[in-house]
């Protein structure tokens, strides 16, 4: 049997390998028709994009900076907008929302809220579409006023990028106590989990700040409390003073950790004497931490102590160490030295031996390159 | 006269003839500084890339430029060495406005000799301020 004549014989049939085939290729010729559709279809929209953009950018445009300054001129703005569609708008407000801070901010926000992008914003952050929640937060992020602090709290503990995005509109927005109200909630078991509380903390204003520091002993979680510690000694230096000891007193690891490292940006007597102490804590990871602020600090009186911790049985304990003498100039070097040619420690000689050879070659590259 | 929103005190009238370059990736920010430095008496020239603010920079006389840190071509790193370390250029006080508000960025603008740092998000009219700050006092005629 030739293979023609068994192609129209399975078509006739409508059986066997050759009308399977067929199906398949029929099958996949739709397929094509279909996607050439869609990139017509898509083709067309952007297009349509394109030309209004433009529209908007010669007709709209160009009078919106000046029309900010003007009530009756903004409300007219205003006016000529709402012709276009929503998204073009959205395209056209939301980057100089981005782009601006201080009083032109609060301008533009409030034609977008009087548009009402804003509240679509909020109903869409309620959405059961991930996608569409996660696009609303974004723009929350930078819209949301204080009325919108308890749908971000709902928030809080929605999918991870959500969480972030409301973390920090919360920390734009929200009270002390509505933030603490959200950490009070929080249980941060791997570090990959901490950037939330970050963005959050980062997002709020100084007199915030310093109220929720009020509540930093009745947080629960001592990983939130370290976060928390070390995030304040950069903003509010002065505040963290008062709870150094307090934290470095305390029985769990991370606050100690946090304590140790905020010791590093301080550099009062209070705090030096709060470092040496966590310098002897029976964690290493805590001494380790301290040897570290103890070369930030770069208080020459430091290298004492700093030579006991290049002595220490904990291998990031000796290298911190090094690494701060290192840091502390000519005194430190000496005593690295010191370390390296009469320590009766074999793993304090290698580590002063590893931390003279990498400055003696990043003195050699320095002097090269000049 | 333009009602416009944060004004800076007393700009008109000094350093009328003080000359400006604003160089801006961001569309949106070039449109903002663009404005907001159309209300002062000063001449201002604003580009895209680091090519470009690298021509006028030696085609004319600036007495600040506003550069962006991430200028395609040429950075704003690339450009600040350039005018810190050419004589014909050296009197041009940089100022660095950018989106990478790192500690170590801008710690970097100022030992490479900046005269000021701003991030992005700005408000313009403190953005003109500090440029106002920027411009000699007693600026001859051109």
């Amino acid at each position: 049997m030739d293979a023609s004549g068994g192609i129209f014989e399975s078509l006739e049939t409508g059986t066997g390998v050759y009308g399977t085939v067929l199906i398949f290729v029929m099958a996949e010729g739709v397929l094509i028709a279909l996607c050439a559709c869609w990139l017509v279809f898509t083709a067309l929209a952007a297009s349509r994009a394109l030309r209004l953009d433009d529209a908007f950018a010669r007709k709209v445009a160009p009078g919106f900076l000046d029309a900010l300054a003007d009530e009756d001129a903004l409300a007219s703005w205003l006016r000529e907008a709402r012709r276009f569609p929503e998204a073009v708008q959205r395209r056209f407000l939301e980057p100089r929302i981005r782009a601006t801070s201080g009083d032109l901010n609060v301008r533009i926000v409030d034609a977008y809220t009087r548009l009402g992008l804003r509240s679509k914003d909020v109903l869409q952050a309620e959405s059961r579409s991930w996608r569409k929640r996660i696009r609303a937060m974004r723009r929350l992020v930078f819209v949301a006023g204080p009325q919108h602090a308890e749908l971000l709290i709902r928030r809080s503990d929605d999918l991870h990028a959500v969480r972030v995005l409301a973390a920090i509109a919360l920390g734009r927005v929200g009270t002390a106590r509505q933030v603490f109200e959200v950490l009070r909630r929080l249980e941060l078991p791997r570090r990959l989990m901490e950037q939330p509380v970050h963005a959050m903390l980062e997002a709020m204003d100084e007199e915030r700040l310093v109220k929720l520091m009020d509540l930093w002993s009745v947080t629960p979680s001592a990983t939130v409390r370290r976060i928390l510690l070390e995030v304040a000694v950069r903003r509010v230096p002065w505040l963290c003073e008062r709870y150094l000891p307090l934290a470095a007193g305390s029985f769990s690891t991370e606050v100690r950790i946090g304590a140790a490292r905020s010791c590093g940006m301080l550099a009062s007597a209070s705090s030096r004497r709060v470092v040496l102490r966590l310098a002897i804590d029976e964690e290493p990871q805590v001494r380790a931490q301290a040897a570290r602020s103890l070369g930030l600090r770069g208080d020459y009186g430091s290298a004492e102590a700093l030579a006991g911790l290049a002595e220490d049985r904990d291998f990031w304990v000796r290298q911190n160490a090094a690494a701060a003498l290192r840091a502390l100039g000519d005194t430190g070097r000496r005593t690295l030295e010191t370390l390296r040619d009469s320590s009766q420690d074999d793993f304090a000689r290698d580590a002063a031996r590893q931390e003279l050879e990498r400055h003696n070659l990043r003195v050699d590259v320095g002097e090269a390159a000049s | 006269m333009r009602a416009v929103l944060g004004t800076v005190p007393g700009g008109a009238g000094s350093g009328s003839s003080a000359a400006v370059l604003i160089a801006q990736g961001d569309s949106t920010s070039r449109e903002i500084l663009e404005h907001y430095f159309g209300l002062m008496p000063w001449k201002t020239v604003i580009v895209s890339n680091g090519d470009e603010a690298h021509q006028h920079l030696r085609a004319e006389r600036f007495d600040v430029a506003v550069l962006d840190v991430n200028l395609s071509h040429r950075s704003g790193f690339d450009l600040l060495r350039e005018i810190r370390d050419d004589e014909d250029l050296s009197h041009t006080r940089v100022m660095l406005l950018t989106e990478d508000g790192r500690e170590r960025t801008e710690l970097k603008a100022f030992e490479m000799g900046a005269a000021d740092f701003a991030r992005r998000p700005f408000a313009p009219a403190v953005v003109v301020a500090r440029v106002k700050r920027l411009i000699p006092q007693n600026e001859s005629p051109r």
